[in-house]
């Protein structure tokens, strides 16, 4: 079977992109800038593009990342001028309840007609989540272990009619979340894909 | 998709993605490639590339040198103590590139300087010789840089990857059909 390889570009989301350089262009992110990195990655055949998220930056003399756009809500708009390359946004567990996730992700993934997917992380650096207050007791022992809840609660959202679930970090009763993503590109951990 | 590198990390990636991104580490590509397998599913590698293709070997070599003496001390070391606060299992892993000299950036990935057949040379090499199944580029000016590379980069690195039995969507027109548009609307 012949091999196949992808390329995506991974977005400049947060200030001067991922260079922390005086000589290397200084700049904030816009959704301008993002729809022509998109068109023209779109038109050159490139197959994704990824946002990471980051809520705090690292500053400097040339203000590393000191400021960024959510990448769940940008892709939602270049979802909305693009039409064929797929796109990756990131979000954590910790910052989303997951029906508030799962319906987010849905709407998304309806504005770009099935293309959207997305990035889990359980946190880059501990600063930008602890500066908000949410990092539960013991949380950097069992990051994993919530972020497989948080997808189970998701996964079970997104094909049962009603969700009732007592789990170690959510409680859901009777929990709906409709419409379900599109058939056609159903989202689900159990599709197997084959990777040629 | 999910980013990772320690074994939780990449457990989670075994268990729920389709794509896992493993920064410059291409020895685990094989330990996730069996985790997935032993979780009944498959999983693609993925890893950044920092893009510097100019005329010239000379001139995009003399451009990243620039780059890299104005690197700024104080956003490397406050991404240093962030991470070293962090102290996790995996940190030693994931910030070892930040201990080298000097470091341009982070999260930009491994630099390719070089005029275009150089860096489309790199990015085979790295891709026929370590098995990653997928790049993300970074650039020093997205827009302008996103374009030459198009117009110099894309056409030789297209054709080389060719010339391994590599097939991408790289450098088609838009109108085609992607070849793998039967997949497109699959992710998640």
């Amino acid at each position: 079977m012949t091999r196949t390889v992808e390329f995506g570009i991974f977005m400049p989301v947060a200030s001067n992109g991922f260079l922390f350089s005086k000589h290397a262009p200084h700049y904030h992110p816009t959704f301008d800038q993002h729809r022509r990195i998109a068109l023209l990655a779109e038109k050159i055949g490139i197959d994704y593009l990824f946002w990471m998220g980051k809520w705090k930056g690292f500053g400097g003399e040339t203000g590393f990342w000191e400021q960024s756009l959510e990448p769940m809500t940008l892709v939602s708009g270049i979802a909305a001028v693009t039409t064929r390359i797929r796109l990756l946004a990131t979000i954590n567990p910790l910052l989303f309840h997951p029906t508030v996730a799962a319906k987010m992700i849905t709407t998304i993934h309806e504005v770009s007609n099935g293309r959207f997917g997305i990035n889990v992380v359980t946190g880059n650096t501990l600063d930008e989540v602890e500066q908000m207050g949410v990092v539960p007791e013991g949380y950097s022992e069992y990051r994993y272990g919530y972020a497989d809840e948080w997808m189970e609660v998701l996964y079970r959202l997104w094909s049962e009619q009603q969700v009732s679930f007592d789990g170690r970090f959510f409680h859901l009763s009777n929990c709906v979340s409709d419409p379900k993503p599109r058939q056609d590109s159903a989202p689900s951990h159990r599709e197997r894909r084959n990777l040629g | 998709m999910s980013a990772g590198t320690s074994d939780e990390g990449l457990n989670f990636a075994a268990r729920h993605s389709e794509l896992i991104f493993i920064g410059n580490r291409p020895q685990l590509i094989a330990k996730v490639k069996q985790l997935a397998a032993e979780a009944g599913r498959s999983i693609k590698v993925s890893t950044n590339l920092f893009i510097v293709a100019r005329k010239t070997d000379a001139e995009a070599e003399s451009e990243y040198a620039l780059i890299q003496e104005g690197v700024d001390m104080d956003a490397l070391n406050n991404v240093r103590s962030s991470f070293n606060r962090d102290n996790r299992a995996s940190t030693p892993a994931r910030t070892a590139y930040l201990r080298e000299p000097a470091p341009v950036g982070f999260g930009m990935g491994a630099p390719m300087v070089g005029s275009p057949a150089t860096v489309a040379r790199k990015i085979v090499r790295l891709i026929v010789d370590l098995g990653f199944d997928g790049v993300q580029f970074t650039f020093v000016d997205y827009v302008r840089d996103l374009d030459m590379f198009s117009r110099n980069v894309a056409p030789i690195l297209s054709q080389m990857l060719s010339a391994e039995g590599i097939a991408v969507n790289l450098n088609r027109t838009l109108g085609e059909v992607p070849r793998h548009a039967e997949e497109v609307g699959q992710q998640i």
